[in-house]
This record gives C-alpha cells, sequence and structure tokens, in this order.
C-alpha cells in the first residue's frame, strides 16, 4: 500500500460567514447548494467554484439547517430548512434564489433534526431523470403508481399518500420531525399541508409513552422502495439512540425498531436502492444496515468503531459503493459501502464538519463544516462509460 | 557616290527636302571621315561620336533615305575591327581598330539600325552575317561592350522586321504577342512604320523559311553561347551582355515563331525572361491540343511540317540534359542559373525544330521524358529564388504551362503544382494571390477531379518527404516542401485530412512525422553557426544578463501597447529549441499544417469526437513522463540517478515536442489561427462555394462541449505535478547534487510550452476558459512560474498572464488577480498545508502579492493563508524549514503593507459612519417624541436592521483587518531577537506596519463603538428588542495574543524556571545545565557555536540573569493586558517567585519582591496562601518573630490587601 498522504479538496469553497450546515448538489446542473448558520444560503458552481448567488433564506438569528434539491422537484427548485420552524422552497431560475419563497411550511419545529425528501430507487431516478424533460411519460409513470394503489385496499388514509397522476405537477412530499418533536410529520409540498404524523395520535396512551422515552427525533429519511408499491417509508433516528422504520399504510406502529446507538442517532442514509443505510450518532459508532422489505425488518451489517465519538452527517453515493461521514473531529471518512471498509481520512476542516454529500453524477463530493467553508472532493472516481 | 545620287533623287518628292539635304550633307562629311579612317588608323577620331549624335537627332524618316548611304562605311569599319579582333581568322588587317572606335561603331550600327528598316532580304543577310562574325568572339577577344553592342544591332535588326501587309504570308503565323508578357517587358521598339511598302519580300516570312533556317539557328546558339559565356565567368561576366542576349533571344523566337517582348536590365530579369522563354517554348512545343494526336486523342490529321534534324537535335537534348545535371553539383544560386541556361539551351534546340517537328507518339514521348526530367529537377530550385520578380515569372510559366500541357507534361505536372502550392505562401502578395488564383481556378474547372487526385498524391509524397527536408541542412528546401503540405492540405479540404487520421496507424504515423520534425533531434542537424549563435548558456557573466535585459525591456514596452491591443502577445511561439533548425518562418508553416489538423477533426457538419482521439497520441508522451516520475517518487529515488538513467531525457523531450503539437491543433481552433490562415492563403477573398473545402467550424453545443473536454484532458496532464516537479535549477533539490545542465534545460522549455500552452487555451476558449474551471486551476501555475528561475519560463508566464488579462477584459494582470483572488488564495491555501511537497509557496506568495500589487484588495481573503503563515513561523515551524523564514517573513511584509494601507481607510470610514447614525437617530428619535407616544411604528425597521448590519459588516472587516495585523505582529515579534540581520530588519519592518495599524483599527474601533452605543440607544427606545439579537450576533472575537504567549509559556517556558530553580540553591555552571537538560533551551535562529561559546557563566552573571527573569515576570503580570499570558503557568511561577523571595539570597531579594508585587496584581490570594505556606512551615522548625523581620519580607507593605473571602485574609489578620 502506498504511503501517499490522503487527497487534499480540489477546491474549497469560501463565503460563508458562518458554520455551514447543510450541502446538496443540484440533480442535474453543475451548482451547490449550501446553507449557513446566519441564515444564508448559496449557490455555487462547482465548476468555476464561484458563488453563484446568496441570498438570506431564512432568518440570521436562526440560520438554514438544511438545504436538498431533487429530481422530483423540479430543475429549478431547492428546498430549505430553517431553524425559525419553517421550510421553505425556492425558485432558481435566474440563477438566484427567487426574492420570496414558493411556498412556506410552517412546520412550528425549532429543533436539530434535518427534513428529508423523498428517496426512491436508483432504476425509477435512472428514469426521472430520463424522462425530466417529458412531462408527459412522467405523468404515464405517475399512472402507474396509482394503479398499483387500487391494488392495496384497507390501508388508512393513504390515498392522499400516494404519488398521484392527476395532478399536473408531481406530488413531492418532505419529511421533518414535528412540532411534538417526538413525531415525525410528512408534508405534502403541493397542497402545503400536513399529512400525516407518526406515530399517528391516537388515544392509546401506552404508545405515545413508548415514543416519548425514545425522545427527540434527530434525523429522518423518506424514502419509497420499490418493494411498497410506491407508499413511503420512513425510517427515523431517535435522540436515545433507536432507529424506526415506518410504512405509512400503519402510522400507529413502526415496522420495526432497533437500537444500533447508544447515544442520539444524528444522522441516517438510505442507498438509492433503497435496500440499506448508514447511521451515525453522537457515539463512537457508525453503522450499516439492510433493510429488508419483506419482513419489514432492519438487521444490522457493519458496526465501525471511530476513535473519536460523534458523527453528524452521512451520505451514500448514488451508484452505492461509496459512503461519507462528517464528524465531529473535523474529518470527513470515506468507506466502501459495501464492504464497509474504510477509505481515506479526509482531514481539512478546522472544525466541525456538518454535512457530506455526494454529486448525482458520483464525480465529486462536498463537505461542508463550522469553519464556515465547504470543500470539493474527487475521490474514487466512478468508471465512466463512454 | 552614284548610290547617294540616285537616293537623293529617289527621295525629292518628299516634304522635307531642305531638312534632308542638310542632313545629307552632315552625314556625307562624316561618312567620308569614317572611309578614310578605315584606311587610316586614327587614335581617337571626333567623327564617331559626332555620326552618333546625328544619328540619334535625325528623324527616322528622313534617316530611312540615307540608309544604305550610312550603313556601307560602318560595315567597313565593323568588318576591320572584328577581323583585327579574331584570333583564329588569320585575315591580315592593315591596323588594329581601337576598342573606342569599334565600339562607337556598333553603337552608331544600333542607333541606325534602330531608326531604319532592312530594306531586303540580301541587305539583312549581309547585316547578319557581319554581325555574326562579331557575335562569334570570346570575351577574351573581344571588349565587353563591343559584344554587347554587336547583340543590340542584331535585336535592333530583328526588332525592326514587322509583319507585311499581305494577308496570305506566312508571318502571320506568328502569335503576334507574346503569351508571358508583362508590364516590365512592354519597352518594345516603337518602329516607324515608314517605308514599309518600299520592299516587296517579306522579312519575317523569310526568316521563318527554310532556307534561313540554318543562320537562325546559328544566331540561337550564339545567344545561348553568350549567355552562358558571361554566366560561366562568375562575378567578372556582365549581366547585362547576358540579359541582352536573352532579350534577343525571345525577339529572334518571336520573330520566328512568336512574337516577343523585351525587358528591363538586370540578371534577375535575365532568369525571368530565360523562364518565360522556356515556358513558351514548351507550351508550343507541347501543346495539347496540337499533340492530340500524339497523345492518342485524335489521330494522324495534323501532320505539321518534317523537319531532318529532329533526331540530331533530339541528340543533342540528350547530351544536354547530362550535362545540366554535371552542373548540379555546383552550389545553389550558380547552379540555378546554370541549370536553366542548359535547360534553356536544350529547349530552345528543340523548338529550332518545333516548328518543322513531326508530332508522332515516339516523338513525343522522348521530348517529354526529358523535359518532365528537366523540369523536376531544376523547378524546385527555381522556385527558392530570392527574388521575386523570379518568382512571379516562374508562376506565370508554371500558369502557362499548366494551362497548355497539362497532359503532355504529365510526368512534371505533380511538380508544377507543387511550385504552385509553394507560392501561394510567398513574400510577394502579387506572386501569392496568383497562385492563389492559380489553384482555385485549377479547382474550379472540369479538371478538378484529376487535379484533387493529384493533390492527395502530392500530400503522401511531402509527408514522407518531410523530416528529411527539416531536418536536413538547408532551410528554403524545407521551407517549400513545408509550404507545399500547408497549401495542399488545405486546399484538400477539411474530409481530406479528417479522413487520413481516420485511420490509427495513419494518424500516429502523421504525429510521429511531426514530432519528429518539431523535436528537440533537429537541434543537431541546423548549422553549427546557428547552434552557437543561439546557444544561451554558453556564455557566462553578462553577455546573457544583457539579453535579458532587452527582453524584458521588450516585453514591458509591449505591455504598454498590450493594453490596446491583445496581438502583441504572439502565442504560441516558436518552441525554443527549435530556432536551432529553421526559421520563424519554417515553424509558422509547420505549425500551419498542424492547426490544419486541429480544424479538420472540428470543422464539418458532423463532430465524431475524433479529436480527442488524436489528441490522446501526443499526450500519450505525456502521460509516460508522467508515471516514470511516479514511479520514480515511489522507488524513492533521487533526481540526478533518474535524470542520469538513459531515456529519462528523451522523455522529458518528447513531451515538451508533444506540448508542442498540441498547442498547435487546438490553436488551431481559435479565431486567431483562422484569421492568420485566411490572412495568408485567402489574400483574395473567395466565396466558399464548396461545402467540401470549407475550414468553417459550427460551434455548436456539442462542438464546445467536445473541445473543453479535450482542453480538460491536455491541462490535466500539463498541470500533474509530476510534471513540475522536474527540476529546473541546480538548487531546486535539496540534496547536493549534479543534474547536466541539458536537462534542467529541457525542464525549463518543457515548462515553457506548456505555459504557452494554457495562454494557447485561454485563446481558444475565450470565456469558456474561465467557467470551465481552467482559471482556477491554471492561474497559480502561472503566478508560480513568475518566481522560475529560468528566465524564458518567467517571460513565458508573464506574457500569458497579459494574454489572460486582456482576453478576459482586465487592464492589467493585477486586476485578474484580483478578480480571482479566490482561486489563487485556494491554490496557496492547499499549497501551505503541505509545505515540505511545495517548499516555494512562501516565496510564490511573496513574489505575487508584490508583482501584483493588490494585497490590499484581497485583504479579507488573505485571513486563511496569513494564519497557516504565522503557523509556520512560529518556532516549531521555524525549526522544520529554517531556510523558509525569511520568504515567509517577506510574504508577510507585503501582507502588513496591504493590511496598514486598508486600516488607514477604517478611522475615517467609521467615524462618518456614526455621525451619519447618531444624526438620524436623533432625527427620528425627536420626530417621533414630537409625533405620539405610540410611535414605534414610525421606526423603520429595515432601515434600522439594515444600519445595524452595515455595522457589522464593517466590524467585521475591521476585526479582519486587525486580526491580519496582530497575526503579523505575533509571528514577526520573536524574530526580531534573530542573529539573521535581514530577517531581523524584516521583522522590524513587519512591526513597525504592524503597530501602526493596530492604532488605526484601535480608532476604528472607537468611532464603531460610539455607533454601536447610539443603536443601543434607538433600540432601546423604539423596543426593537429582536434587533438586539443581531447585535450580539457578532460579538464573538477571540484574541488571539493572549491564546499565543500562554501557549508559548507553558511549552517553552520550562527552561525559564529552570534558570530559576537551579540558581539559588546550587551553583549554576554548564555543565550543571547540561548534566540536567540536555538541550537547553536554543532558538532555532542560534546558531550552535554560539550557545557553545558561553560555556562559562560566573556566579554573578547567573544571579544577573535571575534577577532580569524576576523583573521580567514582574512586569508581565503587572500590565493588565499581559499578565494573561502568565494564566496558564502562574501557580508555578508563583510558587519558585516566593521560594526565592523567602531564600535569603540577598542579591535577588529586590527583584523577587519586584515580582511577587507584580503577581499579587494578578492573584494576591495565591501570592498570601504561598507565603503564609512558607512562613508556617518555618515557624516549625524554629521560632520566628512576626514579620517584619530580616529573614521574612516586608510582605504586607508590598502586597495589596487579599480579598474579602479568601482565607488568606485571616491569615493576613493574624499577621497584622
Amino acid at each position: 500500500m502506498s504511503k501517499r498522504p490522503p487527497p487534499d479538496p480540489v477546491a474549497v469553497l469560501r463565503g460563508h460567514r458562518h458554520s455551514v450546515m447543510d450541502v446538496s448538489f443540484h440533480p442535474s446542473k453543475s451548482l451547490l447548494f449550501t446553507g449557513s448558520a446566519d441564515g444564508e444560503l448559496r449557490i455555487w458552481d462547482t465548476i468555476q467554484h464561484r458563488t453563484v448567488s446568496s441570498a438570506w433564506a431564512h432568518s440570521r438569528a436562526n440560520g438554514v439547517l438544511a438545504v436538498a434539491a431533487s429530481p422530483w422537484l423540479g430543475e429549478n427548485k431547492i428546498i430549505s430548512q430553517g431553524r425559525d420552524g419553517t421550510v421553505k422552497c425556492w425558485d432558481i431560475e435566474d440563477g438566484g434564489l427567487s426574492r420570496d419563497p414558493l411556498l412556506v411550511l410552517n412546520t412550528s419545529a425549532y429543533h436539530f433534526c434535518k427534513f428529508s425528501l423523498v428517496k426512491k430507487p436508483k432504476a425509477s431516478l435512472k428514469e426521472a431523470e430520463g424522462h425530466s424533460k417529458n412531462r408527459d411519460e412522467q405523468d404515464a409513470g405517475d399512472t402507474c403508481n396509482v394503479q398499483c394503489t387500487d391494488d392495496s385496499e384497507g390501508s388508512v388514509g393513504d390515498s392522499d399518500l400516494l404519488q398521484d397522476g392527476d395532478h399536473a405537477e408531481r406530488a413531492t412530499y418532505v419529511a421533518v420531525a414535528g412540532e411534538e418533536p417526538t413525531e415525525v410529520e410528512i408534508w405534502d409540498l403541493n397542497t402545503r399541508s400536513k399529512i400525516i404524523q407518526l406515530p399517528q395520535g391516537s388515544p392509546d396512551e401506552s404508545a405515545s409513552a413508548s415514543t416519548k422515552e425514545r425522545g427527540m427525533c434527530m434525523a429522518v429519511q423518506l424514502f419509497s422502495p420499490p418493494e411498497s408499491q410506491g407508499f413511503l417509508h420512513v425510517l427515523a433516528g431517535y435522540e436515545d439512540g433507536s432507529t424506526l422504520l415506518w410504512d405509512i399504510r400503519n402510522p400507529k406502529i413502526p415496522l420495526t425498531s432497533v437500537r444500533f446507538h447508544s447515544e442520539p442517532v444524528l444522522s441516517l442514509c438510505v442507498a438509492s436502492s433503497c435496500d440499506g443505510g448508514i447511521s451515525g450518532g453522537a457515539d463512537d459508532k457508525i453503522v450499516m444496515y439492510n433493510i429488508n422489505h419483506s419482513t419489514g425488518s432492519l438487521t444490522l451489517r457493519k458496526e465501525i468503531i471511530l476513535e473519536r465519538p460523534g458523527i453528524s452527517g452521512t451520505s451514500i453515493r448514488s451508484d452505492g459503493k461509496i459512503a461519507a461521514t462528517a464528524g465531529w473531529d473535523h474529518r470527513v471518512r470515506v468507506y466502501n459501502y459495501r464492504k464497509g471498509s474504510p477509505l481515506a481520512i479526509l482531514k481539512y476542516h478546522g472544525a466541525t464538519c456538518n454535512a457530506v454529500s455526494y454529486s448525482p453524477d458520483c464525480e465529486l463530493m462536498a463537505s461542508a463544516s463550522e469553519d464556515a467553508t465547504v470543500a470539493l472532493w474527487k475521490l474514487y472516481p466512478p468508471h465512466r462509460s463512454l | 557616290m552614284e548610290k547617294s545620287v540616285v537616293v537623293v533623287r529617289r527621295e525629292t518628292n518628299g516634304d522635307d527636302v531642305e531638312g534632308r539635304e542638310a542632313l545629307f550633307a552632315q552625314l556625307k562629311a562624316l561618312s567620308l571621315e569614317l572611309l578614310s579612317l578605315s584606311q587610316t588608323p586614327q587614335k581617337d577620331p571626333a567623327v564617331i561620336p559626332e555620326l552618333l549624335s546625328l544619328l540619334r537627332r535625325a528623324p527616322p524618316s528622313s534617316l530611312q533615305s540615307f540608309f544604305h548611304y550610312t550603313l556601307f562605311p560602318l560595315l567597313l569599319l565593323l568588318d576591320a575591327a572584328v577581323a583585327c579582333r579574331s584570333e583564329g581568322g588569320g585575315v591580315v588587317v592593315p591596323y588594329r581598330v581601337s576598342d573606342k572606335v569599334a565600339e562607337g561603331v556598333v553603337s552608331c550600327l544600333e542607333e541606325l539600325l534602330k531608326k531604319c528598316h532592312v530594306g531586303s532580304v540580301d541587305q539583312m543577310f549581309v547585316i547578319m552575317k557581319k554581325l555574326t562574325s562579331g557575335a562569334v568572339l570570346t570575351p577574351s577577344e573581344a571588349s565587353e561592350e563591343f559584344r554587347e553592342g554587336i547583340i543590340r544591332c542584331f535585336r535592333a535588326m530583328i526588332s525592326g522586321l514587322v509583319p507585311c501587309s499581305d494577308d496570305s504570308c506566312g508571318c502571320k503565323g506568328t502569335l503576334g504577342w507574346p503569351q508571358l508578357s508583362d508590364r516590365g517587358d512592354c519597352q518594345t521598339q516603337q518602329v516607324s512604320e515608314f517605308g514599309l511598302e518600299t520592299t516587296g519580300e517579306c522579312l519575317v516570312a523569310f526568316l521563318q523559311s527554310h532556307s534561313a533556317l540554318a543562320a537562325v539557328g546559328h544566331w540561337l546558339s550564339i545567344l545561348l553561347k553568350v549567355a552562358d559565356a558571361e554566366a560561366s565567368r562568375g562575378h567578372r561576366g556582365s549581366a547585362h551582355l547576358r540579359v541582352e542576349a536573352f532579350m534577343t533571344l525571345r525577339i529572334l523566337v518571336a520573330k520566328c515563331c512568336i512574337a516577343m517582348i523585351s525587358g528591363a536590365a538586370g540578371s534577375v530579369d535575365a532568369l525571368d525572361q530565360a523562364i518565360r522563354c522556356l515556358a513558351e517554348f514548351l507550351m508550343i512545343v507541347l501543346d495539347d491540343e496540337a499533340n492530340s494526336s500524339a497523345l492518342g486523342i485524335s489521330d494522324d490529321d495534323t501532320k505539321l511540317q518534317k523537319h531532318e534534324s529532329a533526331h540530331s537535335v533530339l541528340d543533342e537534348l540528350r547530351s544536354l540534359t547530362t550535362k545540366s545535371q554535371g552542373q548540379r553539383t555546383e552550389t545553389t544560386s550558380q547552379e540555378i542559373v546554370k541549370i536553366n541556361n542548359g535547360q534553356e539551351k536544350s529547349s530552345q534546340k528543340l523548338s529550332g525544330d518545333s516548328f518543322r517537328v513531326e508530332r508522332t507518339k515516339e516523338w513525343l514521348e522522348n521530348t517529354t521524358s526529358h523535359v518532365n526530367k528537366l523540369l523536376c529537377e531544376t523547378f524546385p530550385h527555381i522556385l527558392i529564388h530570392p527574388a521575386g520578380k523570379i518568382r512571379w515569372g516562374f508562376l506565370a510559366a508554371i500558369r502557362g504551362l499548366l494551362s497548355k500541357t497539362p497532359r503532355s507534361l504529365k510526368g512534371a505536372r505533380l511538380v508544377m503544382l507543387e511550385c504552385v502550392c509553394t507560392l501561394v505562401v510567398d513574400d510577394s502578395d502579387e506572386v501569392s494571390v496568383g497562385a492563389q488564383e492559380t489553384l482555385d481556378h485549377l479547382f474550379s474547372e472540369r479538371t478538378k477531379y484529376q487535379v484533387e487526385s493529384d493533390i492527395s498524391k502530392i500530400f503522401t509524397r511531402l509527408l514522407e518527404r518531410l523530416p528529411k527536408v527539416v531536418l536536413g541542412n538547408e532551410e528554403l528546401p524545407a521551407l517549400s516542401v513545408v509550404k507545399q503540405l500547408l497549401v495542399v492540405t488545405y486546399y484538400s479540404g477539411p474530409q481530406f485530412l479528417a479522413d487520413h487520421l481516420q485511420s490509427p496507424i495513419t494518424a500516429s504515423r502523421f504525429l510521429d512525422t511531426f514530432a519528429l520534425c518539431l523535436s528537440h533531434n533537429s537541434a543537431y542537424t541546423g548549422s553549427l553557426e546557428k547552434l552557437i549563435a543561439d546557444r544561451p548558456t554558453s556564455s557566462t557573466g553578462y553577455l546573457p544578463s544583457i539579453t535579458e535585459l532587452k527582453v524584458t525591456s521588450r516585453s514591458h514596452a509591449e505591455s504598454d501597447q498590450g493594453k490596446l491591443e491583445t496581438s502583441s502577445f504572439v502565442i504560441p511561439r516558436m518552441p525554443p529549441w527549435f530556432s536551432y533548425v529553421g526559421s520563424q518562418k519554417l515553424y509558422e508553416m509547420l505549425a500551419g499544417i498542424l492547426r490544419l489538423v486541429g480544424l479538420s477533426l472540428m470543422a464539418g457538419p458532423e463532430n465524431d469526437g475524433s479529436l480527442a482521439v488524436i489528441l490522446d497520441i501526443p499526450l500519450g508522451f505525456f502521460r509516460r513522463l508522467v508515471s516514470e516520475v511516479r514511479v520514480k517518487e515511489y522507488n524513492g529515488e533521487d533526481w540526478e540517478t533518474w535524470c542520469n538513467r538513459t531515456g529519462s531525457g528523451q522523455l522529458v523531450r518528447q513531451a515538451a515536442t508533444a506540448a508542442c503539437i498540441l498547442n498547435e491543433m487546438i490553436f488551431g481552433l481559435s479565431e486567431q489561427a483562422t484569421d492568420a490562415l485566411s490572412r495568408l492563403l485567402r489574400k483574395k477573398s473567395r466565396k466558399a462555394k464548396d461545402n467540401k473545402l470549407s475550414w468553417e467550424v459550427s460551434w455548436n453545443k456539442r462542438a464546445k462541449t467536445h473541445l473543453i473536454d479535450c482542453v480538460g484532458k491536455i491541462l490535466h496532464e500539463y498541470q500533474s505535478s509530476q510534471v513540475w516537479d522536474l527540476p529546473v535549477n541546480q538548487t531546486d533539490t535539496t540534496d547536493v547534487e549534479h543534474i547536466s545542465l541539458h536537462f534542467l534545460r529541457d525542464t525549463a522549455m518543457l515548462h515553457q510550452v506548456i505555459i504557452e500552452g494554457v495562454g494557447v487555451f485561454s485563446l481558444c476558449l475565450g470565456e469558456d476558459f474561465a467557467s470551465s474551471g481552467f482559471l482556477h486551476s491554471s492561474l497559480y501555475l502561472l503566478l508560480e512560474s513568475l518566481t522560475c528561475s529560468s528566465f524564458q519560463v518567467r517571460n513565458a508566464s508573464d506574457a500569458v498572464l497579459r494574454l489572460l488579462a486582456t482576453t478576459s477584459g482586465h487592464p492589467t494582470v493585477g486586476h485578474l488577480v484580483v478578480a480571482n483572488a479566490d482561486y489563487v488564495v485556494d491554490s496557496i491555501c492547499r499549497q501551505l498545508r503541505h509545505l515540505d511537497l511545495n517548499p516555494h509557496v512562501p516565496s510564490v506568495l511573496a513574489a505575487m502579492l508584490s508583482y501584483i500589487g493588490v494585497a490590499h484588495e484581497i485583504l479579507p481573503l488573505l485571513e486563511e493563508p496569513m494564519r497557516l503563515v504565522s503557523q509556520e513561523l512560529e518556532i516549531v515551524g521555524r525549526q522544520h524549514h529554517p531556510n523558509l523564514t525569511l520568504p515567509f517573513l517577506k510574504a508577510v511584509v507585503e501582507i502588513v503593507k496591504a493590511s496598514k494601507s486598508e486600516a488607514c481607510l477604517l478611522p475615517d470610514r467609521a467615524k462618518s459612519y456614526s455621525d451619519q447614525v447618531k444624526t438620524k437617530a436623533s432625527d427620528a428619535i425627536t420626530s417621533a417624541q414630537e409625533k405620539c407616544s405610540n410611535s414605534e411604528d414610525k421606526f423603520n425597521e429595515e432601515e434600522w436592521e439594515h444600519i445595524l448590519l452595515e455595522l457589522n459588516r464593517s466590524k467585521r472587516y475591521r476585526r479582519t483587518v486587525g486580526s491580519i495585523a496582530s497575526s503579523c505582529l505575533i509571528s514577526a515579534t520573536p524574530i526580531l531577537a534573530s542573529s539573521n540581520q535581514v530577517s531581523c530588519l524584516v521583522a522590524l519592518d513587519i512591526i513597525e506596519e504592524g503597530i501602526v495599524t493596530l492604532a488605526k483599527v484601535e480608532e476604528a474601533y472607537r468611532a464603531e463603538t460610539e455607533t454601536k452605543e447610539t443603536m443601543e440607544e434607538v433600540i432601546e427606545f423604539a423596543s426593537l428588542y429582536q434587533l438586539k439579537d443581531y447585535m450580539n450576533a457578532t460579538d464573538d472575537g477571540a484574541d488571539e495574543n493572549r491564546d499565543f504567549f500562554s501557549r508559548r509559556f507553558r511549552n517553552d517556558g520550562q527552561d525559564f524556571w529552570k534558570l530559576l530553580t537551579t540558581s539559588p540553591f546550587h551553583v549554576m555552571t554548564p555543565k550543571h545545565l547540561r548534566e540536567e537538560n540536555k538541550s537547553v533551551l536554543r532558538l532555532p535562529y542560534r546558531t550552535i557555536s554560539e550557545s557553545a561559546s558561553s560555556s562559562s557563566i560566573a556566579e554573578v552573571s547567573s544571579l544577573k540573569v535571575q534577577a532580569a527573569l524576576l523583573n521580567m515576570i514582574a512586569e508581565l503580570s503587572r500590565d493588565k493586558r499581559c499578565a494573561s499570558a502568565l494564566d496558564a503557568v502562574l501557580k508555578k511561577v508563583a510558587g519558585l517567585v516566593v521560594g526565592i523571595a523567602c531564600s535569603g539570597v540577598t542579591g535577588l531579594r529586590e527583584a523577587a519582591l519586584n515580582a511577587l508585587r507584580g503577581l499579587a496584581c494578578v492573584d494576591s490570594d495565591l501570592i498570601w496562601i504561598l507565603l503564609a505556606d512558607v512562613y508556617y512551615s518555618l515557624k516549625k522548625k524554629r521560632d520566628l518573630p512576626l514579620p517584619p523581620s530580616p529573614e521574612f519580607p516586608e510582605i504586607s507593605t508590598v502586597l495589596p490587601s487579599p480579598a474579602e473571602d479568601c482565607p488568606a485574609r485571616f491569615l493576613y489578620k493574624g499577621m497584622q
């Protein structure tokens, strides 16, 4: 093994004045979105390594907690979440943020849980990418989902939880930890309304008591596994270190509950194939697990023990080969996602890393840190099919 | 006498009888004198000039009447002159006619012949005979002027011949006007029409007739011989005479078969005439239409007159061919002339019978094979004749030949086409435009198909010849071949070239050819003089520096103009090694072909990404170099062994050549290249009617992306660290290694070519260069190269930076760097993180900041590098890289200067803003009070928020400037103690500037505080409490200062404290010290010898040291701002000092008490407790009186009373 030093970032994006809380790539263009703790949302050009535009998306006192873009959201939209209890959707048509958000969801949540957009398996992602310009075909795909819906009877209040083909716009959902921080809420961006909360409020006191024991929801992932016929699943991590898997057809009881972590779960990421994921918490562990949809269970696949505790962000590359974590120890760690073996420890940041993210084309990785910088890395580039 | 009477009588019916009679009277007298002169010799007779002037004066019409009368004595004298001169004649002459007389006679004769017509065939024959005998005189026999005069006479005579009025006469068969006439040749003699009707016979027809053949043939050979003789005499030969001979030849020929004209004087003209003459002959002889039977188009209907001497002429031709080949061994220019002569002769002979030849197939084959052979051998030589006129004539000749005899001269057609191609790129506009027209014409004709097939044949042939000629010794033939290839490539169109490069084998062969031509090997092929003249490292001392100075001054001059015109930086330039083999011109032509390659792969409607494939071939060389260096790194080899290994140098050179090829190929796609190409090859605008030949590139999105990808691929290789790690000078490598100078120079040249490549790419991509992220990756590289030890590299990067600045619309490089400062700083930070790998960074940083002078503009961005720099200037960093201290300090100087200039602006700005806010606030408050009590709404919250933000912004900036200045100070201060004088001085500079900066920042801070207070008032008044968040949001600045010193004391204080602990109790000797602690505090900038020299320290001096230490502690702790530095070590220090104070060492008591007093300012309780501890421990042993006592210090008098809640208070009370 060569003793070459770990690589440096290909570029460091400087410009934020406060801790950069979250980072997200544009699904198709060479753009990067970052949000900082002083409420600034910046758009960067990842080729020129420069700020394209900067705007105050959320109040300066509260700051941006998370930003995300998704192919299902549309080419020109991004969503930001602030610690001011709002989730805002922005138009980036003209290169910069629209002056006013397209819509604001008042979730009244003031905690640390980053919201999550729906994640779908890679196949459908590809399909969506391929058809993104052709709305009609996309709609056809959605109609297929509707048919699936018709098959599944007896589910509770779920008709509006499905990808609704009748709408001209695609239905997009956002999962956040709710006003009551032990609950997970799912909002529809089109209707701007809360659809469901997990666990669904029931007169049964014992259930809610059990969730209370778990403490606040710290991390959430919304995804739509292919086996579930278009029904959304939610993976949520809690303060006591437990991770719950929900099927929203059954909002009362989670499919399964496991406790991989001994401290609060801080970050969850589901692979784009939706059959597994990675999580990091305040303890000294990184956990990789499989999701078995037929039995509705989570099984531990690999547990990595760290020297120093605290993982605040995780990300799996869209080709499912590589995963990265952002640590409190200022380091970004890169792992082989399939084997769980460590590949590199990247030391650039001078303060806690808050988030990592991979670009959809698998070329770039971005890490955001409290030192107000965002570093771009080019590691283990995927084999390009020419 | 009788004759003259007859003449007079005949002319009496004319008008001007008196004039004629007067003329006759004069002529008569002079003729008589001439006659007597022929009998009696006379040295300098006045009669001849008189006669000449008379002849010149006399009008031709009157003179014609006395033609015979005047002619007779002149011929008589000429006879005599010739007779006495000819050696082999054996004729007995009465006396020798002097040169003066002979020449005078000849000029009189010429004048006469110019003005008068020869009346009859007999008369003409007589004159011809006399002149013949004169013309055969050799240069040794007769004077040059005499011989020239004879030829002129002959010319005058035959040019006076005018076709007769009879339409049926044979003289109408001549072409009348020369085919290759030129404006310069148009000085035809205007012969008067007078007296034409007087003779019954047509002299022109006679000349063409069979009976005159012998005479005409004789004259042809005489004229050629004359010209040949002059040429063979070398410098002694008369050019005039030669010109005359050729001119006369042309006229004679014209009179025989074509009408001819004469040209101007000069040897160049002679050649010109010769060429035209030759072509004209060939055009007539080998005219395709005339030879159509022989060519097999139609048979046996056009049998012309037969001539018996055809075979003999051909025999002669054969012999001449060999002769001309023999002559070829001689050197160039003379050789050309000679060959031309030989050729001339042969074809002349040929033409002699051409109007009598039987155009059979065999004859044609024979003739054309010889002619072709001749043409193929001679044309390439004529082609590179330096005189433009010759080339112009040559072009005309080829044009004529190509139009008239394309089939007959099939064998020479390729050569002729090649020649035209060369002439397309000619120095003379006239020639090149003409050649371009010719080629355009050829391509537009029906014969296009054939031309195209020819062209592709030529292309292959030229490609094979290319390396041989380029690496050959001679420049001109090489240039012409390269020109041909360029033009052929251009005219055959992009598709042709793209097809050629389609197959990987042909493509790599093609590029290999060019790699060979452009390689360093060419250095050994050029002439020795060039090698010596261009050798940069051959001389040491002042010589190269003077050349360098010149270049710099030129580049500065360039930069002044460069603001206006971008074209002043000529990029791509000729690679430095190529100057050994060829000129700039040769390189440009070679590069032109490569540019066409790049263009051909992108031109055309469909673009299949073949450019990337082709680019991979030269990139392969680059990759090989990179991987070799990587292997070297892996094996841990040092540079010396690597460089000395066989093949390494070759790799570097190949990479440089490959870079050169890549640059040119990409450059071909730029607008500049296309413009230059059309300037070169499209002197007259032609509509691109043929799509296939259009070199336009349609820049659609796909093509652009493809190009960007290609450039990205190249730049990736260009920027690989392995390439830049190659040593450029001996000092680059840290170890003492010896690398040959050649290797270093090769590396420098490689770097230079790469840098120029970056410029080329930016030129080619325009705005896309920056938007594709290439500027980000290459800007630092260029800036770094500014500090390269090789002048050429520096110069190149300077030029490229200027180019980048101008292309991106910045007036100077400084603006460019400011606009892209984020890129630069990013790169610098990256390099600073790996200082061991990039030891140049500090000097680059310093050089960059001073070269561009923009530090103050990018100041906010400098915070991060400054942090890293000051880290490196701390003790640990300095210990790691002692050699980098000075470069770092220099960088710090630049930074601190910049922060000073910024800081000077801050206070005024802050003050005026504060005033502004104050007035605004008071206005708002008074107006609100005036209105009503519930006036919170009146306060524009947004406005105040804005003001607050502005305040925060300026605060942040002020803090940035302050923190940069203070970190400069912190890093520089310890170096004040450096023994290195330079470092010391630089550090002093830094401190001076830094202090000023801090003062200004402080001032600005005060103004800001006022603003802040005003804001608070407003917020209170208007209860805009939500704004308070912002107010404090940014108040978290930490004082780096304290951190630094407390860290210093904690880490490095051990040595100080040791001094204190050791001293009072046992004698402090160096030996003790060494035993206890092997590494005494030894600052890296102190040399070891110094510490060794201070080996013996006296007890007194150690006491002094301790006293000084104690005083330092006192000072430090008394000063509120410094005291914090002791925070981390307070307990230890306090314990030590109390110990010393109570130890009874009288010498230290004062100082110790002083230190205690100081320490008590920090934490008096601690001191009290410590003292009490000591007191009670002593009291246990023996009964001590309450203090004050002589043994115990009078503490209560020196220390302040302890705090209320401290346990020591009780002790204090007790003591009292």
